[in-house]
C-alpha cells in the first residue's frame, strides 16, 4: 500500500490505496503491506480529508490484528477466485448478469476517453473492481489541477463510474459477508468494502454539496434555480424547460446503464400521454370535479 | 421475505376516488397532491365518445427508473420490494419526477394544485411542510420511509403505506381487509375500496391470492414494454388491456 506522498491528491491517494488493496495478495511483500500498512495509510488519509471512517478502519484493524498474513491470499481466492465464484469482483456481473456486457463496454469507453486501458498484467475484465477504483484515482488526479471547461466531462465521467459502483457494492458487500461468515474466514474483506461504501457517501458532497454529511443539516433548496438555467432543454410539446442538458445527460445515462429507455425525456411530466406517463391531475375536461 | 404487490380489478373500479381520499387521510396529503390518484379520460370522439377512468398509484416497480437515476440515493427499494424515499436524504433534485414513466411522484414546494394553498393556511411551526389538523401519531411519522408529513423540498410518493404492511406477520401471503387479523396491516386504499377492486400480497408466494389472480385473469402492467416491472397489476377482463397498451392488445 506504498501510496502516499507520490504526487496525487489525498482522494486520489485513498482511492489508489483501496484499489490495491482489493488485488490478490500475492508474495510477502503485498500481503505484508495489506496487514502492516493499509490502516495507518487509511487513518492518515481520512484525517486529512475529515473523513468519518474510524468504525470501518477499526473494524479492519481487529480482523487484520488476528489475521496471519499467509490466511489473506486463502480467504481472497476463497471469495473471489475459485469457482464455483461466490462473489466476482466484476461490476459487469452485478449489472449485465454475463461478463463483458454493456457496462463493461460502457467502461472501457470512458477508459479510452482518458487514455488509459487496464494492463495486460491485469488478466481481468475492465469492469474489475481495483481497475475502478485505481481509474477514480485517476479521474480525481486529473479533476485535481484541471481547468473548469475540461473538469465537467471528468466529473461526468467520474459520477458514471460512481453510479455503476453505488449500484453494485451493496450486492458484492453482501455476497462476501455471507460468505466469510459461512466459511469462517477473516472478515478482512467485508471491512475493506464497507469503507469503500462509506468512502462513495462521503463523495456525494462533492457532486452535490447539501448531502455531504447525511448527518448534518442538509441545506435544502439547492436545485430551486433550475429554471434560470442557461441550457435548459425545452419539452418537444409545449416548449416548457424539462431540465438543463446536464442533468439529462446524467439522467439518460444512468437509465441506460439500468437498461431502461429515456425516450419519455423528450417531454416533460405534464406533457407524457397514456403511452409515456400521464401528467398527475391532467384534465381532459374543464369541468369542476373532473381532474 | 414478501414481494409485496398490488392487483387492481378495472372490471369492478368505479371510479369513486375512495382510495384517493383515504389515502391522503392516512398519510397526510396536501391537497390535489394524491398519492392514489384516479385518472379521468375520454375514449373516441362525438357521439359515441366515452368517459373512462384508471386508478394509478406508484407502481412500486423491480427495475425503477427512479432509483437508478436518484443522485444521493435518497430513493431506494425495500427489500419486500417496495420503493420509498429518504426524506433525510431527499435533495428535491427532482431527476425521479422527470426519469418516472408514471409521473406518480410529488414535489412539496411546486405551485398549489387547489386554492387556498394549505401550507400557508395550516402553517407548521417546525420542519414539516405542513400542519394539518388530522395526522397520524409522531410516533408513526419515520422520515427514512417517507411516512407521515414531509419536509420542505423532498419528493414523495406512495410507500404502500409501508407504516402499516412493515408491521404484517412474517409469511403472510395476503394482507385481506376483511380478515380483521389483518386489516390494520392493510394500505389504506385497499382497506377502503368500497367495490373491493383492489388487492394487496406477496407476488413471490405462488399461493397468494394476488398472485393466483395475476395468473388466472392475466394481469396485465402498466406500460410493461419499458422494462420498469411494475409490481401493480391490473384485471382488464375481455379487453387485456391497460390504457397505455390500448393500441396493441385491440379487443377482436
Amino acid at each position: 500500500m506504498d501510496t502516499i506522498h507520490s504526487g496525487y491528491p489525498p482522494r486520489a491517494e485513498l482511492w489508489l490505496c483501496l484499489a490495491r488493496a482489493l488485488l490478490p495478495p500475492r508474495g510477502e511483500v503485498l500481503a505484508q503491506a495489506l496487514r502492516e500498512d493499509l490502516v495507518p495509510e487509511l487513518e492518515e488519509l481520512a484525517s486529512k480529508l475529515g473523513l468519518d471512517i474510524d468504525d470501518a478502519v477499526n473494524e479492519l484493524s481487529a480482523t487484520l490484528s488476528q489475521a496471519d498474513t499467509e490466511s489473506l491470499l486463502p480467504a481472497y481466492s476463497s471469495l473471489f477466485l475459485v469457482p464455483p465464484i461466490p462473489a466476482r469482483l466484476n461490476a459487469g456481473v452485478y449489472l449485465d448478469g454475463t461478463l463483458l456486457g454493456p457496462n463493461t463496454k460502457m467502461l472501457a469507453e470512458i477508459f479510452h476517453r482518458h487514455g488509459v486501458e487496464q494492463s495486460p498484467d491485469m488478466h481481468d475484465t475492465p469492469d474489475h473492481f481495483a481497475t475502478i477504483l485505481e481509474f477514480m484515482a485517476l479521474l480525481f488526479h486529473k479533476a485535481d489541477g484541471a481547468e473548469p471547461a475540461l473538469l465537467e466531462p471528468i466529473l461526468d465521467d467520474m459520477e458514471a463510474v460512481r453510479g455503476l459502483l453505488w449500484r453494485t457494492l451493496p450486492e458484492l458487500h453482501r455476497r462476501v459477508t455471507e460468505t466469510e461468515q459461512e466459511r469462517s474466514l477473516p472478515a478482512v474483506y467485508s471491512a475493506l468494502l464497507q469503507i469503500v461504501k462509506t468512502v462513495l457517501r462521503d463523495e456525494q458532497g462533492i457532486f452535490f454539496c447539501a448531502t455531504g454529511n447525511v448527518a448534518q443539516e442538509t441545506a435544502r433548496r439547492y436545485f430551486t434555480k433550475r429554471e434560470t438555467a442557461p441550457d435548459l432543454v425545452p419539452c418537444k410539446a409545449c416548449g416548457k424547460p424539462v431540465a438543463t442538458a446536464r442533468e439529462l445527460k446524467v439522467i439518460v445515462d444512468r437509465l441506460r446503464q439500468s437498461g431502461l429507455p429515456a425516450d419519455h425525456l423528450e417531454l416533460c411530466p405534464d406533457c407524457r400521454d397514456g403511452t409515456r406517463g400521464w401528467k398527475a391531475g391532467k384534465t381532459e375536461f374543464n369541468l369542476p370535479g373532473f381532474r | 421475505m414478501a414481494k409485496w404487490g398490488m392487483v387492481i380489478d378495472l372490471e369492478k373500479c368505479v371510479g369513486c376516488q375512495a382510495c384517493t381520499v383515504a389515502c391522503g387521510m392516512e398519510n397526510s396529503r396536501l391537497p390535489g397532491e394524491m398519492w392514489q390518484d384516479v385518472i379521468f379520460f375520454t375514449e373516441g370522439t362525438h357521439p359515441s365518445a366515452q368517459l373512462k377512468w384508471f386508478p394509478r398509484p406508484c407502481q412500486h416497480c423491480e427495475n425503477p427508473s427512479c432509483v437508478a437515476v436518484c443522485p444521493t440515493h435518497a430513493t431506494y427499494k425495500t427489500e419486500d420490494g417496495v420503493v420509498l424515499v429518504d426524506w433525510n436524504r431527499c435533495i428535491g433534485c427532482k431527476y425521479c419526477m422527470i426519469a418516472c414513466p408514471y409521473g406518480v411522484r410529488f414535489y412539496t414546494d411546486e405551485k398549489p394544485l387547489v386554492a387556498p394553498d394549505m401550507r400557508k393556511v395550516l402553517a407548521s411551526k417546525d420542519d414539516h411542510s405542513w400542519n394539518p389538523p388530522w395526522k397520524m401519531p409522531d410516533a408513526r411519522e419515520d422520515w427514512k420511509h417517507g411516512v407521515g408529513i414531509q419536509p420542505h423540498d423532498v419528493v414523495s410518493k406512495c410507500t404502500f403505506c409501508y407504516h402499516r404492511i412493515s408491521k404484517a406477520p412474517p409469511g403472510t401471503p395476503d394482507l385481506d381487509p376483511q380478515d380483521p387479523k389483518l386489516r390494520e396491516f392493510t394500505p389504506a386504499c385497499v382497506v377502503t375500496c368500497a367495490p373491493g377492486a383492489r388487492y394487496f400480497g406477496d407476488l413471490s408466494n405462488p399461493n397468494s391470492e394476488v398472485s393466483r389472480m395475476i395468473g388466472d385473469k392475466r394481469g396485465v402492467r402498466l406500460l410493461d414494454q419499458l422494462g420498469n416491472k411494475p409490481q401493480v397489476y391490473y384485471l382488464t377482463g375481455d379487453g387485456g388491456a391497460v390504457p397505455s397498451s390500448r393500441a396493441i392488445n385491440k379487443k377482436v
